[in-house]
């Protein structure tokens, strides 16, 4: 028998930590015009500076969540200015170099730190029930949080000069310039913000399943689907996009087999792009609600 | 002694040759149809010379006898890196006793299988070719060893394949014996696991109240002995109703789709085989505190690290396990974990662990015995042999070609009664932290676990 509510409440909570993991990997792509391969790195990143602050030392998972956001916000920032800034223009380079910096990134951790599962503490343990089913706080926390960080970054983008630089820039950096944008500090704010927003989805992937030294190679590539599922730097569309994947992968699982849970995101998006090469809403960067 | 062209090695024969040649044809006529001796030497060498046989002690004196080890992962995965560890404790005790083998000290050469059938193959093929090994030990996944079986085969050497329990292999081995003959295996194969997991089921459905079962078990090929023969099993034997049984997705992150379905369902057991998902799903049960027990063939769970990796939130995980800290299946398995313990600092629960120890013991026993590194001569001895040294199971023999399950170790359990006697295989329960550490007991069978059972409920479930 199908329970629609258990099917909902897991279609949204794990279609909220989808948004959360893609959501960086759409801001650099619909900025920079390239992908950042080392998205899934700093994903992993964040799992494991939280491993630190709240296993290893014993704090509070809050601290490690927060501690996560700005450690690789500050790698973010490093990583544009010393290895993507020089080379941006040359997309192939940026690719390549991203890419290097994520194995790099990845496998200092496997090296100096460990090469065995870690797992960090629940932000929110415990569970309410909701209409009759029993619901983690940390499935809620992944909600709130989702809802909260994309809300922000709505407003963000419409309603501060920072974000309509960043959509000023996204639509045409020769006019952009032409304002007066500062391009380069737009961009570097664009990278941290985009790392913190991956710090922050690393480590909640932690904290909901484990992690390890390779963690990012499948949110790396859940990302790549959701972004060009959604359009290209469309923001909105990489939401609606996790959400479509996260739905359809829980009613799947609950529903049709569990075998094949592993083939959703693949499958929707060749069946996408069939329809509409673009994807959902492709254009640059775009928040229309 | 020649061997085979194509992946072969040089085919010189030399003195050594014809004399080890003349000590086991001897031998292995002598012992045909002995039975054991009393256990001596390293914890697990078992056995010396069968009646009617000398072998010169100093035979392979000032010889180097090397082992390849194909293991999984071991700088990243506990269960190879455990593998390793036991067959370097095994070589390391012949090493240190006072005449070695025969003679001759043991090496060990590590390789990892990477867990890809072509790496596996590639370095199997180092081993038996450049190496020039003895004798392999290790291998994890079926596809893997499946592909290894050639350079094994062309080289003709033997092999103990000691980390995978895949039926596949072994109906490779049956399929065309004298090409395949070199493989051995000194672990149960996944058939075998699953009755000895039924055997389990049926001994504790009744006093954790398990009338509902729920069965995933995840889709790879070696878990295909347990998916659906599982099922049928607990429902002919009358354990429980199996309300849901799924083949589950390697890609799955998110188990609470399946736990809600379970729970719907009444479900008082979620059985779980699980492999490369099993932190995740067994995470997922301990943090969201299901209505339900939890266990299975779940093979990160037989790791010592599990509980830290998991986050110790999984009180209550049972899993099959090959052995464990406190099992008493055999004497020389506490023996054993002492020696691992003091050489690197933990007891260990990893089953490849015990398997690759018993492994080089088990070979150790024989090239003794046959005054031979032969496959030759090997082979026909160990069909035949009655070991006593096995840290496994108190006797440990193998199925001859004629067997459904070549060349795999003689393990039946067909009643409780049998398995409570034989304590063998083991079943481990995480059972929370005492003294701040993790704890990990063995709560069957009956001899294993000390003389009685000790599954306990999960906590939050009592």
């Amino acid at each position: 028998m199908v329970n629609i509510t258990n099917i909902l409440i897991s279609g949204i909570a794990i279609s909220s930590l989808y948004a959360l993991v893609a959501i960086g990997f759409t801001l650099i792509f619909g900025v920079g015009g390239v992908f950042n391969l080392a998205h899934g790195a700093l994903l992993a990143l964040g799992g494991f500076t939280s491993y630190f602050i709240s296993f290893r030392y014993g704090l509070s998972p809050i601290l490690g969540l927060v501690g996560a956001v700005v450690v690789t916000g500050l790698v973010g920032g490093v990583l544009y200015l010393q290895v993507i800034e020089p080379v941006e223009d040359n997309t192939v380079a940026v690719l390549i170099l991203t890419l290097l910096a994520g194995f790099l990134i990845q496998f200092g951790f496997g090296i100096f730190v460990t090469k065995q599962t870690i797992s960090i503490p629940q932000i929110a343990p415990g569970s309410v029930s909701i209409a009759g089913t029993g619901v983690q706080n940390n499935t809620i926390f992944v909600f709130v949080s989702s809802v909260v960080l994309m809300a922000g970054l709505f407003v963000l983008v419409e309603r501060t000069d920072i974000g309509k630089a960043i959509i000023a820039m996204s639509m045409s950096e020769k006019g952009a310039s032409l304002v007066g944008i500062d391009q380069r500090r737009m961009k570097l704010y664009t990278w941290m913000l985009a790392a913190m927003f991956a710090g922050f989805a690393g480590v909640l992937l932690t904290s909901y399943q484990t992690g390890q030294w390779n963690m990012g190679l499948q949110p790396l590539l859940l990302s790549f689907t959701i972004v060009v599922l959604g359009g290209l730097g469309s923001i909105k569309g990489s939401i609606i996009a996790a959400y479509l994947i996260g739905f359809v992968e829980t009613i799947t699982t609950s529903v049709v087999s569990s075998q094949l849970t592993g083939v959703v995101p693949l499958s929707l998006l060749i069946v996408i792009l069939l329809v509409r090469p673009q994807g959902l809403f492709g254009r640059g960067v775009d928040t229309d609600v | 002694m020649p061997r085979d062209s194509g992946d072969t090695r040089d085919g010189t024969v030399d003195r050594r040759d014809l004399l080890r040649s003349a000590i086991a044809g001897a031998t292995t006529v002598g012992i045909a149809g002995c039975r054991s001796l009393d256990a001596a030497g390293p914890a697990g060498t078992g056995n010396e010379t069968g009646p009617g046989t000398e072998v010169p002690n100093d035979l392979f004196k000032g010889e180097t006898l090397k082992i390849g080890g194909m293991w999984p992962l071991p700088d990243d995965y506990t269960i190879g890196r455990d593998a390793q560890r036991g067959a370097a404790l095994a070589v390391k005790e012949h090493n240190q006793s006072s005449n070695g083998v025969l003679g001759a000290d043991l090496k060990l050469l590590n390789r990892s299988t990477d867990i890809s059938p072509a790496a596996s193959r590639q370095n199997t093929r180092e081993l038996c070719l450049d190496e020039e090994v003895d004798v392999l030990n290790g291998g994890f996944l079926g596809q893997s060893y499946k592909l290894m079986m050639e350079p094994i085969a062309s080289t003709q050497t033997l092999s103990y394949f000691s980390c995978g329990a895949s039926v596949p292999v072994v109906e490779k081995i049956a399929s065309n014996y004298e090409r395949h003959k070199y493989n051995f295996r000194s672990i149960g194969n996944m058939a075998q696991a699953r009755d000895a997991e039924l055997n389990f089921l049926e001994t504790a459905a009744d006093r954790m109240g398990w009338d509902r079962i729920a069965v995933f078990t995840e889709n790879l090929e070696v878990y295909d002995a347990v998916a659906d023969p599982l099922v049928q099993g607990i429902r002919d034997r009358g354990i429980a109703e199996v309300p849901i049984a799924k083949r589950t997705s390697q890609s799955i992150i998110d188990w609470k789709p399946l736990f809600d379905q379970a729970e719907e369902a009444n479900c008082d057991l979620v059985c779980a085989n699980l492999v490369l998902t099993g932190m995740t799903a067994a995470r997922q049960w301990g943090t969201s505190e299901r209505p339900f027990d939890f266990g299975g063939i779940h093979l990160l769970a037989m790791a010592p690290d599990f509980w830290e990796a998991v986050g110790r939130v999984s009180p209550g995980l049972w899993t099959l396990n090959m052995g464990a800290f406190d099992s008493q299946q055999t004497p020389q398995m506490s023996t054993m974990q002492d020696r691992f313990k003091q050489e690197y600092g933990y007891k260990t629960s990893a089953y490849s662990c015990f398997c690759a120890y018993d492994a080089v013991n088990n070979w150790v026993e024989a090239v003794k015995a046959t005054g031979s590194t032969d496959p030759e001569d090997l082979i026909p001895y160990l069909k035949q042999r009655t070991w006593n040294g096995s840290i496994l199971k108190p006797t440990l023999e193998y199925y001859d070609e004629d067997a459904q399950y070549p060349h795999d170790i003689k393990w039946s359990a067909p009643d409780i009664e049998t398995w409570n006697e034989l304590g063998f295989p083991p079943v481990i329960q995480w059972q929370g932290e005492k003294n701040g550490e993790a704890r990990m007991e063995t709560i069957a069978p009956k001899r294993a676990a000390g003389g009685e059972y000790k599954i306990k409920k999960t906590p939050w479930l009592r």
